[in-house]
């Protein structure tokens, strides 16, 4: 039996500098609690939103990312619930029930092989965060910190076009990766994407999945939901339209005893926000909008050789995309890719560690370029691009004052390989026996030039001391 | 008509403990008979628009609120957490 | 020398300009006089009496020749549900019994910004629900015309302490007709902006698409001074920014123009609104001779102002009110109520127990309407009849090229305390001239014209979006004929 998933993806827009409706700060993370709240964002008596153009401009890029069609004025709405973490026990979203009003709508994005159709997306506020305190789980206390209040959120909701957990995590990933290439939102900051899902299996009833606090759980639950309706299915137990949780310690879906079904939202027009026209603002994102990952990968591959593998690690993640395409010639390519995609992401995992690089692209296309011209070795490169990285020192300078160069003096290349036979005589025999032993000494001498020594002239010279020590030795 | 069990009901979605229930249950039917006057209007389809903004018009995205230390007139202080009554 | 409070806003800048007034004496003399009438009348639910200082600092300028700015001292009521930092802002609920805002309404910036200086917050029906203050919380106001006899509402307060001479001029809000119904009562000018064009900003919301902060004051002239001085584009309020289809200035001046008459111009007489043989009826046919007298074209129109604009507005109010007032949950900030033995839906609905009986039902009524199942009934039925009048009014004023109409600001005098609280539907009545500005965003004023049995009638002129500085022109002209003049005695 087929299973239909579908995904409701909260993104916050971490990228901006403040809340959907005030000036508070959008980064609420690492405050302390209540510290981040000014009149409207925490609803007192008299304040009123005041629209962040800013989130407006993301949420259509985004729109426009998954192919969305926007309206022409945008308009927002009030979903009526009491809840403690919503300040004026409503929050302002959007909503199409009247016509198209949201960002935007009938996006569809290529998952692998499959479209999966993108019904709506909305910009909406956050709420608050509970959290509960206190020494037992029978004495706990409910603390809210309005700090999240307000932050600007983009709800992305997809039809239900997928259709097992391995479809979901694709999707998830690409989503993830797209919303960091056209700078939308820093995704992996810790709740910066929420995912709920929605599971049903033919003509059977929806189950919404909530509460699942990673895309890993995400997946997981839902791998869990389709084989539990399936059971339910196979003994004929009628499947409840109703919403669950994801238990993580048991690793199950429980019953949420949905507070869903009893409370109506009352969805109206909220006037306090103005309609948006949004005029030329779509062809404008369109022009600056970043290139696609796809489009880029298949760039990556087509025009510049660069192996499909290393393309579409390297076109994924914009921050290293576009250093290699300041640094990129056409003939360094592929050294460039390598050195980046095996080298580089490794010293600049974080978000935070690739703002504090100092490195400039100029300088990483000269390090690639001694590589080629066997100037300096791999090994060395690495240790130079780690003081570029850290300290912001050219290329030159490093080269110049660690003696890092490549040593390629032949005559200095058969002194290393001499003094380092002669100081283990026994190798020799070995070696000529042996081509293991000549690895051997490879290594010897790599190392004692610190790994400077050009491996192909010492490996030459290596051979042709043998050859001398073979021409030496007495016909047998 | 509203019936009793329906103004109960959305008293209760509303979050308001009624005391003289009888009272406001009359006024309230009264009321809404009233508002049967809408059942004569006829329905279009389109809504009128509100104010209409461009989107550079809006609020630009700069850092207003310092945050810590205004006092905001609230039950708790910046720095604490706000304590809410068990949600079950 | 006994202080003459009766004076006009412009009569009195240009008294304290010219050094012949004292902002001090007539700051002490109106509280004197809020001192002995006010436990009476009940326009104020607090004082300042911080204000004398402030005055002294205003002649302080003046002699020292300094700008004292537009309002140069002038004290003003400021209706409680008007935001004003470290002062309460209670909207009349026991609710906010106790509430004190962090922060001033822009109006109330822009008032004190221009040498405003705020006497006291005014008595209102709780969250103005109401139109006679009989739902304020903390007591009604009494109309100082009559003390048997409501003052209107629900910026009940405002209206009286600028009859009474408790203050020179007043803000309250309208919502649909909250000020121009107890001005008319009262026997002053209240005047409601074309929307959008006073900030809301620290207006505690009622029902946000229609409303406005609304000025009452003796003159027209008055309503510019302090419109010029408080109107316009503000950041804190996104519904004051320019349309980008009428592109309409929001700060043009509001008294260049205000004595140049209507000579030439189209009054459209709404003659559904009224009943020639009531004193109030025979008060609108004489102000529309006295429009013709003044060398204006009046001519009969037909606005539906049948119950279903009226309904329509109470849909929509309730629902809005439904969700604005939701916010009072009593966890953020509020009364003291302690948390023990109470879990979060059970507290909150205790707490919201203190809402009085009209906000009572109307949170019900917000419930109603918009839910799922009755939007279609009432909602949405109620925002068409509201897309329906304005096209209906754009029709006729383009018809007949109008400036504006006339009608009566209420369809009857002012009546006793209890004779309509218990009838809704007798209260929703009252509403059928004014609610329509309101649903069409359109400006309004009540200028008072006759008295009948010692109580004032008020004519209402309703004018195009944006045309307010003409209205108030044509208004002015109007009240130039009035046959009411002067102060209640009290
Ligand atoms: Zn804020």
């Amino acid at each position: 039996m087929k299973a239909r998933i579908g995904l409701e993806i909260h993104c916050q827009l971490t990228t901006l500098k403040t809340k959907l409706f005030c000036g508070c700060r959008a980064d609420y993370r690492k405050m302390d609690p209540n510290t981040n709240v000014c009149p409207t964002c925490l609803g007192l008596p008299g304040s009123l939103p005041r629209l962040n153009g800013a989130a407006v401009k993301t949420a259509l890029l985004i729109a426009i990312a998954l192919g969305c069609k926007s309206p022409d004025v945008l308009s927002f709405f009030r979903k009526n619930y009491f809840y403690p973490d919503l300040p004026k026990n409503y929050q302002i979203t959007q909503l199409d029930i009247y016509g198209p009003a949201c960002v935007g709508h009938d996006g569809q994005i290529k998952v692998d092989d499959r479209d999966v159709r993108i019904s709506r997306i909305q910009l909406e506020e956050d709420p608050g965060r509970i959290v509960y305190s206190g020494a037992s789980e029978k004495n706990l206390e409910t603390l809210v910190d309005y700090n999240r209040a307000g932050a600007p959120l983009v709800e992305i909701v997809t039809e239900p076009d997928m259709e097992s957990p391995r479809d979901v995590r694709i999707f998830l990933n690409l989503m993830h990766d797209m919303l960091e290439n056209i700078g939308a939102s820093d995704a992996s900051l810790e709740g910066a994407i929420r995912a709920d899902a929605n599971v049903s299996l033919e003509g059977n009833n929806k189950v919404e999945i909530k509460n699942v606090s990673s895309f890993h759980d995400l997946e997981k639950a839902v791998g869990y939901e389709i084989m539990r309706q399936t059971n339910n299915i196979e003994n004929e137990i009628e499947i409840d339209k109703e919403t669950r949780q994801w238990d993580e310690k048991r690793r199950i879906t429980v019953s949420a005893r949905s507070k869903e079904s009893d409370t109506d939202y009352r969805y109206f027009l909220e006037h306090d926000v103005p309609w948006i026209e949004i005029g030329n603002a779509c062809d404008m994102l369109r022009k600056d909008m970043p290139e696609s990952i796809a489009t880029r990968r298949q760039r990556y591959t087509a025009e510049y050789g660069i192996s499909d593998q290393v393309a579409e690690i390297l076109s994924s993640q914009q921050y290293f995309a576009r250093i290699f395409e300041s640094a990129r010639t056409d003939e360094n390519s592929r050294e460039l890719a390598n050195i980046i995609t095996t080298d580089l992401m490794g010293l600049l995992e974080t978000r935070q560690k690739q703002a504090d690089s100092k490195l400039g692209s100029a300088e990483l296309g000269r390090l690639v370029g001694a590589m080629m011209d066997k100037r300096i070795t791999r090994t060395s490169a690495k240790s130079a691009l780690q003081s570029m990285v850290r300290d912001g020192r050219s290329f030159d300078d490093i080269v110049r004052e660690s003696g890092l160069g490549t040593v390629d003096d032949e005559s200095k290349i058969t002194e290393l390989v001499g003094s380092v036979i002669d100081s283990e005589p026994g190798l020799v025999n070995q070696a000529l026996a042996s081509p293991k032993a000549v690895h051997y000494i490879m290594g010897l001498v790599m190392k004692k030039s610190s790994g400077r020594a050009d491996p192909e002239m010492v490996r030459k010279a290596i051979e042709s001391y043998l050859d001398s020590k073979r021409n030496d030795a007495p016909d047998q | 008509m509203i019936t009793n069990d329906e103004i109960r009901a959305v008293a209760k979605l509303m979050k308001i403990e009624i005391d003289d229930y009888e009272e406001h249950a009359e006024k309230i039917r009264k009321m809404i008979e009233y508002f049967d006057h809408l059942d004569s209007v006829a329905l279009s389809d389109t809504f009128q628009r509100g104010i209409t903004v461009t989107i550079d018009s809006l609020r630009d995205d700069v850092v207003e609120n310092t945050g810590a230390g205004a006092d905001l007139g609230l039950k708790f202080g910046g720095g604490e957490h706000m304590h809410s009554p068990k949600l079950r | 020398m006994s202080t003459d409070l009766g004076i006009t806003l412009a009569e009195y800048v240009r008294g304290v300009a010219s050094g012949e007034i004292s902002c001090e004496e007539y700051v002490v003399a109106t509280l004197d006089r809020i001192e002995k009438h006010d436990a009476k009348l009940h326009a104020y639910v607090s004082v300042d009496a911080d204000a004398v200082e402030a005055a002294k600092g205003v002649d302080a300028a003046v002699r020292a020749g300094r700008d004292v700015g537009a309002l140069a001292g002038a004290p003003f009521g400021i209706k409680d549900n008007i935001c004003m930092a470290g002062t309460r802002t209670t909207c009349c609920s026991w609710m906010l019994e106790d509430y004190v805002s962090p922060y001033d309404a822009t109006v109330v910036d822009r008032l004190s910004g221009s040498g405003g200086i705020v006497v006291g917050k005014t008595n209102m029906d709780e969250f103005a629900m109401g139109l006679t203050t009989e739902f304020a919380a903390f007591g009604p106001s009494l109309n100082p015309w009559n003390t048997e006899c409501v003052p209107g509402g629900s910026s009940g307060g405002s209206a009286v302490a600028v009859s009474a001479l408790e203050c020179i001029a007043s803000l309250g809000s309208d919502t649909g007709g909250s000020v121009r119904n107890p001005a008319s009562f009262c026997g002053i000018v209240g005047y409601k902006p074309t929307y959008g064009r006073l900030s809301r900003y620290g207006l505690v919301s009622y029902a946000n698409s229609i409303e406005q902060v609304g000025i009452m004051a003796r003159s027209v002239e008055d309503v510019g001074i302090v419109m010029n001085a408080i109107s316009g584009e503000d950041k804190m309020d996104d519904t004051t920014r320019r349309d980008v289809r009428s592109g309409a200035d929001h700060t043009p001046d509001h008294i260049a123009d205000i004595d140049g008459g209507v000579e030439g111009m189209a009054v459209g007489l709404d003659v559904d609104s009224f009943d020639e043989s009531t004193d109030v009826g025979s008060a609108v046919r004489r102000a529309a001779d006295a429009f013709e007298a003044a060398g204006a074209t009046v001519t009969d129109v037909h606005i539906d102002h049948g119950p279903s604009s009226v309904a329509s507005y109470y849909v929509l109010t309730a629902a809005e009110a439904g969700s604005n007032l939701a916010r009072y949950d009593n966890l953020r900030y509020g009364y003291d109520m302690p948390q023990e033995g109470y879990e979060y839906n059970a507290y909150i609905s205790r707490a919201r127990s203190r809402l009085g009986p009209e906000v009572t039902r109307r949170m019900i009524l917000g419930g109603f309407v918009p839910s799922a199942g009755h939007a279609g009934k009432y909602y949405l039925k109620a925002l068409k009849m509201r897309d329906a009048l304005s096209a209906q009014v754009d029709g006729v004023f383009a018809d007949g090229n109008l400036a504006c109409i006339l009608s009566p600001t209420v369809p009857v005098l002012p009546f006793k305390f209890g004779e309509k609280i218990d009838d809704p539907v007798e209260l929703f009545r009252m509403d059928s001239n004014t609610v329509l500005a309101n649903l069409t965003g359109r400006p309004s004023i009540s200028v008072p014209f006759a008295m009948s049995s010692g109580l004032p009638i008020g004519v209402q002129l309703t004018g195009s979006l944006d045309s307010d500085a003409q209205l108030l022109r044509i208004a002015n002209t109007i009240h130039a004929s009035s046959e009411s003049k002067g102060a209640p005695q009290l």
